[in-house]
């Protein structure tokens, strides 16, 4: 802890609450580009919308590809969130404060991303309300066999819990914001702080709602990407009608999510010089995690592999021969590299702690994570039951890259809203990893 | 459809009326749907909307002449089908023949008589047209041989008329086709003394020695020659006679063969001739080593070919089909007749009385002797009529520099080719399907054909336009032709009694139920074979076969006939050459890759599809591309063979050699994206299509039962009266249970107030029971024609996606016709499987709609609701089949009028949905209708989808698998029966009935799982 | 859109559009006169469309009867010009649905009960909206009918 020396209450308030003011000009450039990309994604999207999904490379048997790699990505992004903000706390793992707040917020806006893509995806967005189940004049309701169905309800749950979950803990932190600031702001923040006074009945409903919250989403962080991983297994396609899927997606989900947030932290910290905050300790715990995560996914692809071969099936084999050896086996290998290999350079501490390494190395788990997703689908669609289909593969139009793109400026508008005018770290959890004697200075007992 | 409503043009007068009769879905492809109901003036007598009324005709695609039903709806053909009674094709029906409603409806037809001035066409009203054809016409037809007039091959009254009026005008007449069958005439001529194609019946044959002809596709009367060969060779009853194909590259025949013996091109009647020697056909000087040496086949093998043929007569020979026929194609097919008779199959199984006439084309050599007349600037006025020598003659004979010497040039083409290209007037006839005429393939099997609707653009019949102008002349021209409209004249050739006349015209024509067949005498004599002349040099043979769909090019401009796969290569759209992979290997290129083809005297590009089954010698092409007019889909595609074959005949016949040349073939390294549909082209032990050796086959226990006679016009007739056509006078439509005109009586009964209309009694005899419809597709039967696929585009309203979205697999088809080679010893075996739909009773599709746009009937279907559907595409992900297709754009391909076939019975689909085999629920529903219209219940046969309808064998067995009477029910039990991916436990509705194959040992290995049968 | 159109249609209901012959009444045809509706509608109880009559059915009366009143004027000058009347369609039914009026009436259902009390009505009225709803609620209610039990299969209807 001897990161933290010299810290008090005053300074991590003007540390943190004092981040939005110290964003300058640099946030303006990066927020306007980040516009820009965004304004493609969407110019792409009318264009499919007004052509066709035809302007996609989507095709028999390619009849999912980049969209819903892109849907199972944000979601399984969503997840890490959760995991530190709610399962650490509960288990009370001390270096989840410095950084829950940056995952919560991230959990946030990744199921907001993700939650665009099945529509995107859909021939008819414009029926998409079919999906809800509502009383109607026609008499037909939706077909709750149907995994789609299931995640309509899994994304929205785990959005609003996640949601509520990420508002009231920035409750406190919002107050002591309001405070220091005056005009539009203060009226804002006053808004959002619910009347917080800081009252000891203030702060003990708020630790038991934390709780319950921190309860409720925990069933939440296992339950729903199983929800998303069963669109495949449930499918008897080879290379999807598996079992392991659920773990197996629930493990990769915490393993690119843990990922993002250190791709995350690492430049704000720099930015905002919170070196004092977010210290080593921090960082090699959460290396530690993604290696543990990355191993768990290894071992699941053995797991797949060995399967294929072990039950003799013909159609997995062919399945599972073509994803390493087939027409784009270069996907597989890129995704074995990044999340297999790579990540074992976590084992050294130096590496965990080394700030520059393991930023790069976590840009690498993020790339592979996105193209495990891309190889489930696209490589298992080509390597279904009838030979007659099979095709040399799948190749994406501009329109697909633009609105991927756009999903990532859309999530990133999210968060540098959120660093420009929420707290980024959590004020109050900060304080209380304070080691005693420096709760106050000794100037203050002075006076 | 929303037109100010004054002064309403017919056409759109009928396209509102389609409107009114529930037809708004066409407004898949036409403006928003009609807010006005627009209704007949004068009703015709049967047309009630919304019902069908279907003409009997005969088909114009081909020679054959096979009888045709065409069906129509608010006056619009909107399908054909096969005329069961007809005895050329019994109901059933090729591509080409389904194809021929985009020919009727094509947006590339002349819509009017047309001048050209200053090269452009100008608009002219036919009066003054024809007032300024009258002038000229007179003028020549002064000075004898002073007009010249092409026609096509044709026959009956039509083909008359024509020499008539020729040799009233004192006008040469040359009739001319490239496929003109003259070596195979000629050589009859001299082995039978007839002058005819022998008419071939497999099925009373023990043997088929196929040196080349392409029986089952293009040459001859396919879809009879296909019925007598599934007589033959589809093992019903554990009998299967034995199929040999000699042939440099395997045709869509050949594939259905049980053995491929790869002759050296030119070589067949060498063979023949040994074989006859073998035989003791008083044939000498053709030793059995010499042949084999010389024809490039194993001394054993032929060894072998001689012992079957001895052990199995009667024995069928057939000689070269255009492919194979060189400069002594004469003599070649004098050899198969001389050797037909040592087999004893003259007379049965090959009859060379009354035999097949396709037409009194003239040959090769008299077309280029007249295009050297009409070169020479003596010919004042020409006329083209049903051929394109601009096409077919055009360099290869200088017909296009020869006709410009010709005052006067007028085409009665009712598309732009490239022969009316070159014309100063167009004058359009009618499509055949709005012509009247008839047609006599053979003698005594005579076919009528009457229009099924008014003409869709301002055309005239050529034939009335004739006598027109003869009529008009006066005098001794205008006597020779007393009747005012060639269907007068008609009525006279057909005995001139109206009634019997019409009656007629309900049958399709005059014809016995089989075609008639008989022996000759005529000695012939042995042949003086002399080997084929092959101009240029190269290590290639060049050889040149047509296309199964375009032909001889008549059909490249159908778009449906563009994007279904040629049924051997499975290439689309583009034109392609073909070699074998061991050639590629040593041209190192690959499937694709640009080949410069060089006769030495012409030099041509085209992208190669690797083909197993041919010689390491020969390169392939199919003809029928290389338009450069003839309309929007076909210019601009590939190149035209009949230039670019050096101009050689056959000696003794002077039929065109299509075996003339060898060529140097090279790498271009120029890359080109040419279409291919499925995958590997191998099952990779899947077991999609199974065999199962002949031996194992035999046991007729649970024998599919006897296919019998297609059933698609369906049994109980019911005669009407009723009026073609405004304009077109009354005549009968089909008699077919889909015409319910009948029910027109007793109308009047009914005319109560509604509150207290009372329902017929015993209305409720219709048996409600559930039906589980299904389907036993017999892969013994099945040749891969691709017939049963346009019938669906035909039927289904099946959007065609062109090549961009082709090459990503994007084709709409809900039907196609999967070709898997299979490895056997002595080579590779092919086998056809038509998949579509296998409407699961456990079906995977149906549990993963998120909203229920696909789901399961009580009759066991899946039901796709277009309406519901959002486009999720989960069901295609689940489904092993893969027989879902996605609307991934709406594809606009119904360019007006085309869009005038559209078939109102059913959705036409948009943007963002799923669609894909509904086994013809429109049909089943029509079914239906019509037995609670007559208080019965669905019989058996009742319902034929469409695929099953056309198909040339039969392969297709459509019906209730509740009813255990049923064929399919039978059939489904049979010994062969399974199920595609029954280890999956999709429990299917179709029924596959294993190959039977000659060519195995024991049944093909199958993965564990697929034993497991549901 | 399928709601979309419900809305339009809710708004419709009850609305009788002008017709380009403003004085023909089915009131007077169908209902003064007692003429079957089957008279005019030929077809209705054998195909799926209840077709309009055509011109020459009307004249078929009309060249004698009434031949003063205007209406019958305007009729005889579309006969003489051999035109079809562009009449306004009321009754609709979705796009890319199959419905057979045959089924229907030889099911003995009163054409009044999808076209409203029809013999009543001066200028034709959309009785009711004729959208999934309506058609489902009255098939759902004779689903057991005992002769002509109905049926909730959605390809009854679209195909």
């Amino acid at each position: 802890m001897e990161a933290m020396k010299g810290l008090t209450y005053r300074k991590i308030n003007e540390d943190i609450a004092s981040i939005g003011h110290r964003v300058g000009k640099a946030w303006l450039v990066v927020f306007g580009l980040d516009l820009l990309v965004l304004t493609f994604g969407i110019c792409c999207w009318f264009y499919q919308l007004f052509k066709g999904l035809g302007v996609t490379g989507y095709t028999r048997p390619a009849m999912w590809a980049v969209y819903i790699t892109n849907f199972v990505f944000w979601v399984g992004i969503a997840h890490s969130g959760t995991l530190i903000s709610a399962i650490l706390f509960l288990f009370r793992a001390g270096w989840r404060q410095a950084i829950y707040r940056v995952s919560e917020a991230m959990t946030v806006f990744a199921v907001m991303t993700a939650g665009l893509f099945p529509l995107i995806h859909l021939g008819r967005i414009w029926f998409f309300y079919w999906l809800i189940p509502y009383p109607n004049q026609r008499q037909i309701w939706v077909n709750f066999r149907s995994p789609l169905v299931w995640d309509v309800f899994a994304v929205s749950t785990y959005f609003t819990v996640s949601a509520i979950f990420f508002v009231v803990g920035m409750i406190p932190d919002i107050a002591a914001m309001r405070d220091r600031e005056t005009g539009l702001r203060k009226k804002l923040y006053s808004l959002l702080a619910l009347g917080w006074r800081g009252t000891s009945r203030n702060w003990k409903h708020y630790a038991q709602t934390y709780i319950y919250f921190a309860a409720f989403a925990t069933p939440l962080v296992l339950s729903v990407h199983s929800v998303v991983s069963w669109d495949f297994a449930m499918a008897q396609n080879p290379g999807w009608h598996s079992t392991i899927f659920a773990p197996y997606f629930v493990a990769g989900a915490i393993f690119s999510g843990m990922a993002l947030v250190v791709t995350l932290i690492v430049p704000i910290r720099k930015a905002f010089k919170l070196e004092q905050y977010i210290t080593d300790w921090h960082f090699d715990a959460m290396a530690k995690l993604i290696l543990f995560t990355g191993n768990i996914v290894t071992y699941s692809y053995l797991v797949e592999f060995f399967m294929a071969w072990y039950s003799g099936n013909p159609y997995e084999r062919q399945a599972f021969w073509d994803r390493a050896f087939g027409p784009m086996g270069w996907a597989f290998w890129v995704m074995a590299a990044c999340n297999c290999i790579i990540p074992q350079l976590l084992w050294k501490r130096r590496n965990r702690t080394h700030i520059p390494t393991l930023f790069v190395i976590t840009l690498f788990v993020n790339v592979g994570m996105w193209y495990e997703r891309f190889v489930i689908i696209v490589q298992s669609l080509n390597a279904n039951f009838s030979p007659w289909i099979w095709r040399g593969g799948y190749k994406p139009t501009f329109v697909e890259w633009g609105i991927t793109a756009g999903s990532f400026a859309w999530f990133f508008m999210y968060f540098l809203l959120f660093v420009r005018f929420l707290p980024t770290f959590s004020i109050t959890e900060l304080k209380e990893i304070l080691p005693r004697p420096f709760r106050r200075s000794r100037k203050e007992k002075a006076a | 459809m929303n037109e100010p409503h004054h002064g309403i043009s017919r056409r759109d007068f009928l396209k509102l009326v389609g409107a009114t009769a529930g037809a708004a879905t066409v407004a898949g492809c036409l403006p928003p749907k009609a807010d006005r109901l627009i209704a007949y003036v004068n009703p015709p007598n049967d047309d009630i909307v919304g019902l069908s009324t279907w003409y009997a005709s005969t088909c114009d695609e081909c020679p054959a002449g096979c009888g045709i039903h065409v069906r129509t709806r608010e006056g619009r053909a909107l399908k054909v089908e096969g005329n069961p009674a007809h005895p050329v094709n019994k109901g059933t029906l090729c591509a080409r023949g389904q194809a021929s409603v985009q020919g009727l409806y094509n947006p590339d037809r002349v819509p009017g008589p047309k001048w050209k001035r200053g090269g452009r066409w100008l608009d002219v009203k036919w009066d003054d047209a024809l007032w300024m054809l009258q002038e000229k016409l007179v003028a020549a037809s002064a000075t004898a041989g002073a007009i010249q007039f092409w026609t096509g091959g044709e026959t009956g009254t039509w083909n008359a008329l024509l020499d008539d009026w020729c040799a009233a005008h004192g006008a040469e007449r040359v009739a001319y086709e490239p496929f003109d069958y003259a070596p195979v005439k000629e050589a009859a001529k001299r082995a039978f003394g007839t002058s005819t194609v022998p008419i071939v019946d497999p099925s009373k044959a023990k043997y088929l020695l196929s040196l080349g002809a392409d029986f089952l596709d293009t040459w001859g009367m396919p879809l009879a020659q296909a019925r007598g060969y599934d007589a033959f060779h589809s093992a019903r009853g554990g009998v299967m006679g034995k199929h040999v194909q000699v042939e440099p590259r395997l045709s869509l025949t050949g594939h259905n063969a049980d053995e491929w013996i790869a002759i050296r091109p030119g070589t067949e009647g060498l063979l023949a001739l040994g074989l006859a020697q073998a035989l003791g056909g008083g044939v000498s000087g053709y030793d059995l080593a010499r042949v084999a040496q010389d024809c490039d086949i194993a001394p054993d093998t032929l060894a072998r070919l001689v012992k079957e043929l001895q052990e199995n007569r009667p024995a069928l020979v057939l000689g070269p089909s255009t492919a194979g026929s060189g400069t002594n194609a004469t003599e070649t097919w004098a050899a198969v007749f001389l050797l037909n008779r040592a087999l004893g199959s003259v007379g049965t199984a090959l009859s060379p009385s009354p035999g097949f006439d396709p037409g009194n084309t003239a040959s090769f050599r008299a077309a280029r002797q007249a295009v050297n007349r009409l070169g020479s600037g003596n010919v004042k006025l020409l006329f083209v009529h049903g051929t394109n020598p601009g096409y077919w003659l055009g360099s290869a004979t200088g017909f296009s520099q020869a006709a410009g010497k010709a005052d006067f040039k007028v085409s009665f083409s009712p598309y732009y080719d490239e022969t009316s290209s070159l014309c100063d007037l167009i004058l359009p006839d009618h499509h055949a399907l709005e012509s009247w005429g008839d047609a006599e393939p053979v003698k005594g099997v005579r076919g009528l054909r009457q229009p099924a609707m008014r003409p869709v653009f301002q055309t005239r019949q050529t034939a009335d336009v004739l006598i027109g102008l003869a009529r008009a002349e006066g005098g001794a021209k205008a006597a020779k032709f007393p009747d005012a409209t060639f269907r007068e004249h008609l009525i006279r050739r057909w005995g001139g009694n109206a009634d019997v006349f019409n009656n007629q015209l309900t049958q399709g024509g005059v014809y016995p139920a089989d075609l008639p067949t008989g022996g000759a005498g005529g000695g012939g004599g042995v042949p003086a074979l002399v080997a084929p002349a092959l101009a240029g040099k190269g290590d290639f043979t060049l050889y040149a076969y047509p296309h199964p769909y375009h032909a001889d090019g008549a059909g490249a401009n159908k778009p449906w006939l563009l994007e279904i796969p040629d049924p051997v290569t499975k290439v689309a759209w583009d034109h392609w050459c073909e070699i074998s992979p061991d050639a590629a290997k040593k041209l190192g290129v690959d499937y694709g890759d640009v080949l410069a083809i060089d006769t030495g005297s012409a030099k041509v590009e085209l992208p190669v599809a690797i083909n197993p089954l041919m010689r390491n010698d020969v390169i392939a092409v199919p003809t029928g591309y290389g338009h450069t007019e003839y309309g929007r889909y076909a210019q601009g595609r590939g190149v035209n063979l009949f230039d670019f074959l050096p101009a050689a005949e056959d000696a003794s016949s002077g039929g065109r050699a299509f075996l003339a040349t060898k060529v140097e073939v090279t790498k271009t390294g120029k890359p080109w994206t040419l279409i291919h549909t499925g995958g590997p082209g191998r099952q990779a032990d899947r077991a999609v299509a199974r065999a199962i050796p002949l031996t194992l086959a035999g046991a007729p226990a649970g024998a599919p039962e006897p296919k019998g006679e297609p059933t698609p016009a369906g049994s109980d007739m019911a005669h009407g009266p009723a009026a073609g056509p405004e304009g077109t006078p009354p005549f009968l439509t089909m008699p077919t249970f889909r015409d319910r005109t009948s029910q027109l009586n007793g109308l009047h009964e009914k005319q109560l107030a509604p509150d207290a209309y009372q329902p017929p009694t015993g209305y409720n005899q219709y048996n409600r029971a559930h039906h589980r419809w299904g389907m036993a597709i017999d892969l013994s039967s099945c040749i891969g024609c691709s017939s049963c696929v346009s019938a669906c585009y035909a039927e289904n309203n099946i959007a065609w996606v062109g090549k961009t979205n082709m090459v990503r697999g994007r084709e709409m088809a809900w039907l196609r016709i999967e070709r898997y080679y299979e490895d056997v010893e002595g080579g590779i075996e092919t086998r056809f499987v038509p998949m579509m739909c296998q409407q699961c009773g456990n079906a995977p599709c149906e549990t993963v709609c998120p909203v229920y746009a696909t789901y399961h009937n009580p009759e066991g279907l899946n039901v796709q609701v277009y309406n519901r559907c959002v486009g999720t595409r989960y069901c295609s992900n689940n489904c092993p089949y893969k027989v879902r297709a996605f609307n991934w754009f709406d594809y606009d391909c119904w360019v007006s009028p085309l869009n005038w076939q559209l078939n109102p019975d059913l959705t036409t689909r948009s943007k963002g949905v799923m669609e894909k085999c509904t086994f013809c629920l429109q049909r089943i529903r029509e079914g239906k209708d019509i037995a609670r219209d007559q208080n019965r219940d669905v019989r058996d046969g009742d319902i034929t989808p469409a695929c099953a309808q056309g198909c040339p064998t039969q392969a297709i067995l459509f019906g209730d698998l509740a009813d255990a009477n049923s064929r399919v029910a039978k059939t489904a039990k049979d010994a062969r029966s399974y199920h595609v991916f029954a280890d999956l436990n999709t429990l299917p509705s179709i029924t596959y009935l294993k190959k039977v194959s000659r060519r195995i040992k024991e049944e093909t290995p199958v993965p564990a799982e697929a034993e497991v049968e549901a | 859109m399928a709601n979309v159109l419900d809305v339009v249609k809710q708004a419709q209901q009850g609305q009788a559009p002008p017709q380009p012959i403003p004085q023909f009444s089915h009131k007077i045809h169908a209902g003064d006169n007692h003429i079957p509706c089957l008279y005019c509608h030929i077809g209705a109880d054998k195909s799926p469309v209840a077709r309009v009559p055509a011109v020459s059915t009307c004249m078929g009366c009309h060249k004698l009867v009434g031949t003063d009143k205007p209406g019958v004027i305007m009729l005889t000058q579309y006969w003489n010009r051999q035109q079809a009347i562009p009449w306004v369609k009321v009754n609709d039914i979705p796009d890319h649905v199959r419905f057979t009026h045959e089924r229907h009436i030889q099911a003995g259902i009163a054409c009044q009960t999808c076209h409203g009390e029809i013999q009543t009505e001066d200028h034709v009225k959309l009785a009711h909206t004729l959208n999934m709803g309506f058609c489902v609620t009255c098939h759902k209610a004779r689903l057991n009918d005992p002769v002509h039990a109905t049926s909730l299969d959605c390809a009854t209807c679209h195909k």
